[in-house]
C-alpha cells in the first residue's frame, strides 16, 4: 500500500487529512525517504510563498473584536485580571454576553478591578451563589461620583459607570466599612425615582476595604441614585439595612 | 528590548494577554493579507484570523522550535485554517489572478522583515510563470484543492499532479534565485 500513500502527500500537506489519516501518513514518512524528501522540498519551496500576498488594510475594529473573542475563551492558566459578578437576576443573558480587558485600560479603572481581584482573590466563593468570573474592557467613563455617607458613618466611596455602546458597567469602590459578621454582605444599590434594584454584592478585606462591579446590560436606564447598605444575607430583594453611602447620579 | 516571538508564545502559554496582544499586533498585518489572499473575503479573512489566534490562545503546546521558525509555523497554521474555511463555505469556480491594487498598503508591511524584502520579488517571479503554472500553484497552496480535486479541474491523472505542482514551485524557486542574485 505504499503508492497509496505516497499519494497522500500534497493532500497531508494541505492538512487536508483526517487526523488518523494523518498517523498514518506520518508512519509511512518515518518509512519512506523519498516521500521525506519530497515532503521537505515542497515545504521548502512553499515557505515564502505568504510573503508574496499584497499588504491588505484590515477592516476597521477588527483587532477588538478579534481580541474580545479570544480573550472570552477560557485560557488553562489565565492570569489575566478578572473580575465577579454576584448572581442576580438574568443568568442566561449574562452569559451570552463576553467583554474583554485590553492592555491598556485606564488607569482609573485598573485600581479598581485591582481591588475587586484582591478581595475576591481573599475570599473563597462561600456564599451559596457562584459568581462567574470574566474579564472585561473599559473604554468609556459614563459617570464618575463620589459616595457620600451617611450621618453616623464613617466609609468613603466611589462609584463609576463604564462601557460601550449598549452595554455598561457599574463599579463602586468603597473603603473605611465596618467588618462584617454571620452572612451579612455589602450590597450595592441603583435607584429610580424610589425603586432600589440589586447593582452588586460584595464583602470587604480585613482592612474595610471592597469594590463590585456589576453589568449593566439589560438596564441601561436613567438611575437617579446608588447607594450601598449593609444587609443581613448577600440575597436581599430590597434594601434591609441602612444607607451607608450614597450619591446622586443625575 | 523588545522579546522575540517565542519568548512571547511561551508567556501567551501562561496566559499572558499583553504577549498575545504583542504577536498579533506584530503578524495581524501580514495573517489577515495572507488570509485575504487566500480566501479573498474580507469576513473570512477575518475568521481567520481570529481563529488562528484563538488557536494560540486556547490550545496548549501547538508550537515548539522543533516546528521550525515561529512566523513560518504561524504562516501555516493561517494556510491550514484558510483551506478549512474554504472548504465550509461554497467553493468558488477555479480562481483567476485578482489584483487588489486598491487595498494596497505598504506601510506596515516594513514590521515584517521578509514580507518586505521578499514580497515584490515574490509576486514577479510568480507572474513570470506560465499561466498553467501559475493555476497550479494557486489550486494547490492558495486554495487547497486536493490531489483528486486538480486531477480532475486540470485534467490530468492522478499520478501526475504531484509532478505538476513540484514543477510548478521549482520553476518559481529558479526565478526567485535569479531575482535575488540580479538584486
Amino acid at each position: 500500500m505504499q503508492e497509496n500513500n505516497c499519494e497522500r502527500l500534497l493532500d497531508y500537506l494541505n492538512g487536508q487529512l483526517t487526523n488518523e489519516e494523518s498517523a498514518e501518513f506520518e508512519k509511512h514518512l518515518a518509512t519512506c525517504p523519498s516521500c521525506r524528501e519530497e515532503l521537505e522540498e515542497l515545504q521548502q519551496m512553499m515557505e515564502d510563498l505568504p510573503y508574496a500576498s499584497e499588504a491588505v488594510t484590515p477592516p476597521a475594529g477588527m483587532k477588538n473584536r478579534v481580541l474580545d473573542h479570544i480573550f472570552s475563551e477560557e485560557h488553562g492558566e489565565s492570569n489575566s485580571v478578572k473580575t465577579v459578578i454576584p448572581q442576580s437576576t438574568d443568568t442566561s443573558k449574562r452569559q451570552k454576553r463576553r467583554i474583554v480587558m485590553p492592555v491598556l485600560a485606564a488607569a482609573l479603572a485598573a485600581s479598581l478591578l485591582g481591588n475587586v481581584y484582591l478581595v475576591m482573590n481573599e475570599r473563597e466563593n462561600t456564599e451559596d451563589d457562584i459568581p462567574e468570573e470574566r474579564t472585561i474592557d473599559l473604554d468609556e467613563t459614563r459617570k464618575a461620583v463620589d459616595l457620600a455617607a451617611s450621618e453616623g458613618y464613617e466609609a468613603q466611596g466611589s462609584a463609576a459607570i463604564v462601557g460601550q455602546g449598549e452595554r455598561g458597567e457599574l463599579i463602586v469602590q468603597a473603603a473605611n466599612l465596618e467588618a462584617l459578621e454571620g452572612e451579612e454582605a455589602y450590597q450595592v444599590w441603583l435607584l429610580k425615582d424610589g425603586v432600589p434594584s440589586r447593582a452588586g454584592t460584595f464583602l470587604p478585606d480585613t482592612e474595610g476595604k471592597g469594590a463590585v462591579s456589576f453589568s449593566l446590560d439589560e438596564e441601561l436606564q436613567d438611575w437617579d441614585t446608588v447607594a450601598i447598605t449593609k444587609e443581613p444575607t448577600p440575597e436581599s430583594e430590597t434594601p434591609q439595612g441602612d444607607i451607608l453611602l450614597s450619591a446622586p447620579l443625575t | 528590548m523588545s522579546r522575540n516571538d517565542v519568548e512571547l508564545y511561551t508567556m501567551t502559554q501562561q496566559g499572558d494577554k499583553q504577549a498575545l496582544e504583542t504577536l498579533y499586533d506584530k503578524y495581524e498585518k501580514l495573517i489577515y493579507s495572507f488570509s485575504f489572499r487566500m480566501t479573498q473575503q474580507q469576513e473570512i479573512a477575518e475568521e481567520a484570523v481570529q481563529e488562528v489566534f484563538l488557536k494560540l490562545w486556547t490550545k496548549r503546546d501547538i508550537y515548539s522550535e522543533q516546528k521550525g521558525k515561529f512566523s513560518s509555523w504561524l504562516l501555516t497554521v493561517t494556510r491550514h485554517t484558510c483551506i478549512d474555511l474554504i472548504r465550509k463555505k461554497q467553493r468558488a469556480p477555479a480562481p483567476v489572478e485578482e489584483k487588489n491594487d486598491d487595498k494596497a498598503d505598504q506601510d506596515a508591511v516594513e514590521d515584517i522583515v521578509e514580507w518586505k524584502e521578499k514580497g515584490e520579488i515574490l509576486r514577479k517571479a510568480m507572474g513570470d510563470l506560465s499561466k498553467e503554472q501559475q493555476q497550479i500553484i494557486e489550486m494547490l497552496y492558495y486554495k487547497g484543492y486536493s490531489q483528486a480535486e486538480l486531477s480532475r479541474q486540470l485534467d490530468i491523472p492522478l499520478g501526475t499532479v504531484k509532478g505538476r505542482v513540484r514543477l510548478a514551485l521549482k520553476h518559481m524557486k529558479s526565478k526567485l534565485v535569479k531575482e535575488k542574485g540580479g538584486v
